[in-house]
């Protein structure tokens, strides 16, 4: 275990410190400097310049990739092109209300997809599982920004019951909550209509029966426990994704996440704040994928991931 | 129940399979539309259109789905990005087999080193979340139709590569494989003549599917101001232009959205359907007839 434990750790810095580095030369191969991005291409060869020893890129790359590193190391991520303000103290501002949504949605989707998966394996082949089948299948098929698009338009537009945007505490939440949720559900519920499925067909079921237990007691005691553990790793992974940015989501109901804070960075050609971002995000996103796999070794030995 | 059936078969019993491969074909013809009537390529601009409702007026068959904010015909522009979206979708499948395929290859078959390596990049690649990756190489080598899929390839090859790893894995002590490499075949014998057959199936099926992600996925990008830029009319780009007049212009965003959710439902369910002729252990309750 311990040394399982060892390995994940060191896989988790070698992937944290390939991805800041791909991020660092990706960033300075971009054609043109940063000047011109902030400046405009117009702008005076002097002014340029001026600015650029005034930011540290006139100096060489071997400093600048070494600086940087150490930087993110200590949770610095430099300061914004456009205005200078420092990035960390925004990225953790921002992180806060991507995790309320992140948290939020994925227990919708938790909820749904046991709701949609269970009954759909119990009532496997009839009207009911084909009709929830169809549903899956079209959320897996409608863009989150369409669906996400079409709730505000009901809920916030004609309906007025809830905010049209904003950060405005629970009720702001409740939509974007529930469109990731909905999308997640989608394809967790299958995933749990497969796995109950398959331990229906388990002999330690067919002993329950016979038995003589109730059908419900079989379902959720016996069964579920054992089918929910392919699907913890599916899980995992949505709860990384969530986390590491539901950029689309944040963007149709103007969440102030860390995916609207990257997409700002876009706008503004603020190269600077858009690397710190995806930094943030995959580094999240690796972060949790670690503690899910050492999570599931823990609960089922029988897994050993390579 | 039985279990292998033919994709003829499948078709004739389910219609839905019909029905999606119908709308796929559809599609496909359309998007031959602007290549045939080079006309039709040609989005006009006319201001005194603007936002104009939709109206079934037979002389005038571009108003059929309204006009956008500058007075250009939705159903021209759903014609044009008919094609864009096929070609995003359908180079993302190639450019992940053209590189999934052969890295995965060689990390089954050879493990050692070579699957380390194969490894490892999957790593660093799969530590981007979903669409952070697409994203920030659009962001950082700017839009246009090639970079896009670029950025969509680059994350998009490691589901084949997974596949292709496993099952040569699974598949190289086989007795069939030990008995190749007895009568002297070479690697790539065995690779190409033996192991590559086993993993058409299963790659048949994901790359529906990838297809109909990456369709997804460039309406995303399109939709977050990122997309293909000028001179390319998407299907996301009209969704999200349509966004800031929802109410008073509906028409803007209803038909590109049903253009999009036909598509892409259509190979999800063509998907499902390949998998109930190819992998029929898999299947789901739509393929059951």
């Amino acid at each position: 275990m311990l040394a399982a434990v060892a390995k994940i750790l060191f896989r988790l810095f070698f992937v944290i410190f390939s991805v800041v580095t791909v991020i660092f030369f990706i960033q300075r191969m971009i054609p043109g400097t940063p000047a011109d991005a902030i400046l405009g291409p117009d702008a005076p060869l002097v002014q340029k310049q001026e600015w650029l020893r005034q930011n540290g890129f006139d100096r060489p790359i071997s400093q600048q990739y070494v600086e940087y590193l150490q930087g993110i190391a200590q949770g610095d991520f430099g300061r914004r092109l456009v205005d200078g303000r420092p990035i960390a103290p925004q990225l953790s501002i921002r992180l806060q209300s991507t995790a309320k949504l992140a948290v939020s949605a994925f227990a919708v989707s938790l909820c749904l997809a046991l709701i949609l998966g269970v009954s759909a394996a119990v009532k496997a082949g009839t009207l009911l599982d084909k009709v929830f089948a169809l549903f899956s299948l079209l959320m897996v098929s409608a863009p989150v920004f369409m669906t996400g698009t079409l709730l505000l338009w009901l809920f916030a537009v004609r309906w007025n019951v809830l905010p049209l945007t904003g950060h405005s505490g629970f009720r702001s939440l409740i939509l974007p909550a529930l469109c990731l949720g909905a999308a997640l559900a989608a394809m967790t519920s299958r995933m749990v209509r497969a796995s109950l499925l398959d331990v229906l067909r388990e002999d330690y079921i067919r002993t329950a029966k016979a038995k003589g237990l109730p059908a419900l007691r079989i379902y959720l005691s016996h069964a579920l426990r054992n089918a929910l553990l392919p699907v913890l790793t599916v899980l995992g992974l949505q709860l990384a994704g969530l986390l590491g940015g539901a950029v689309i989501t944040e963007q149709v109901f103007t969440w102030p996440g860390l995916g609207t804070l990257m997409l700002e960075g876009v706008n503004q050609r603020d190269y600077n704040l858009v690397s710190a971002c995806v930094v943030v995000l995959a580094f999240i996103h690796v972060v949790i994928s670690a503690i899910i796999d050492l999570l599931q070794r823990l609960i089922d030995p029988r897994t050993v991931t390579e | 129940m039985k279990l292998n059936i033919t994709l003829m078969q499948q078709i004739r019993r389910d219609r839905l399979t019909l029905v999606s491969l119908f709308v796929v074909f559809f599609w496909g013809a359309v998007s031959f539309l602007p290549v045939l009537f080079p006309e039709l390529a040609y989005v006009e601009i006319d201001l005194p259109k603007t936002r104009q409702p939709p109206m079934v007026d037979f002389s005038q068959p571009l108003g059929f789905f309204g006009y956008d904010t500058v007075g250009s015909s939705i159903l021209l522009q759903i014609i044009n990005g008919a094609g864009v979206s096929l070609v995003v979708g359908g180079a993302t499948v190639l450019g992940a087999l053209m590189v999934g395929v052969p890295l995965g290859a060689v990390a089954g078959y050879f493990g050692g080193r070579s699957d380390a390596l194969v490894g490892r990049v999957m790593d660093v690649l799969l530590a981007f979340p979903p669409l952070v990756l697409p994203l920030a190489i659009a962001v950082f080598f700017g839009g246009g139709l090639w970079t896009i899929i670029f950025a969509l390839c680059a994350g998009g090859w490691i589901g084949s590569a997974k596949i292709v790893r496993a099952q040569f894995r699974a598949l190289k002590n086989a007795d069939f494989v030990v008995a190749a490499t007895a009568l002297g075949a070479t690697p790539a014998r065995i690779i190409f003549r033996h192991l590559l057959p086993s993993v058409v199936s299963p790659l048949t099926v994901h790359s529906t599917f990838t297809m109909a992600g990456a369709i997804l996925a460039e309406a995303g990008l399109s939709f977050l101001g990122l997309g293909l830029g000028d001179g390319h009319v998407s299907w996301g780009g009209l969704l999200s232009e349509a966004r800031a007049y929802l109410i008073e212009s509906p028409h803007m965003a209803i038909f590109p959205s049903l253009s999009m959710l036909s598509l892409v439902l259509s190979l999800n369910f063509l998907g499902e359907a390949l998998r109930v002729v190819l992998d029929p252990r898999q299947s789901s309750p739509l393929g059951g007839g």
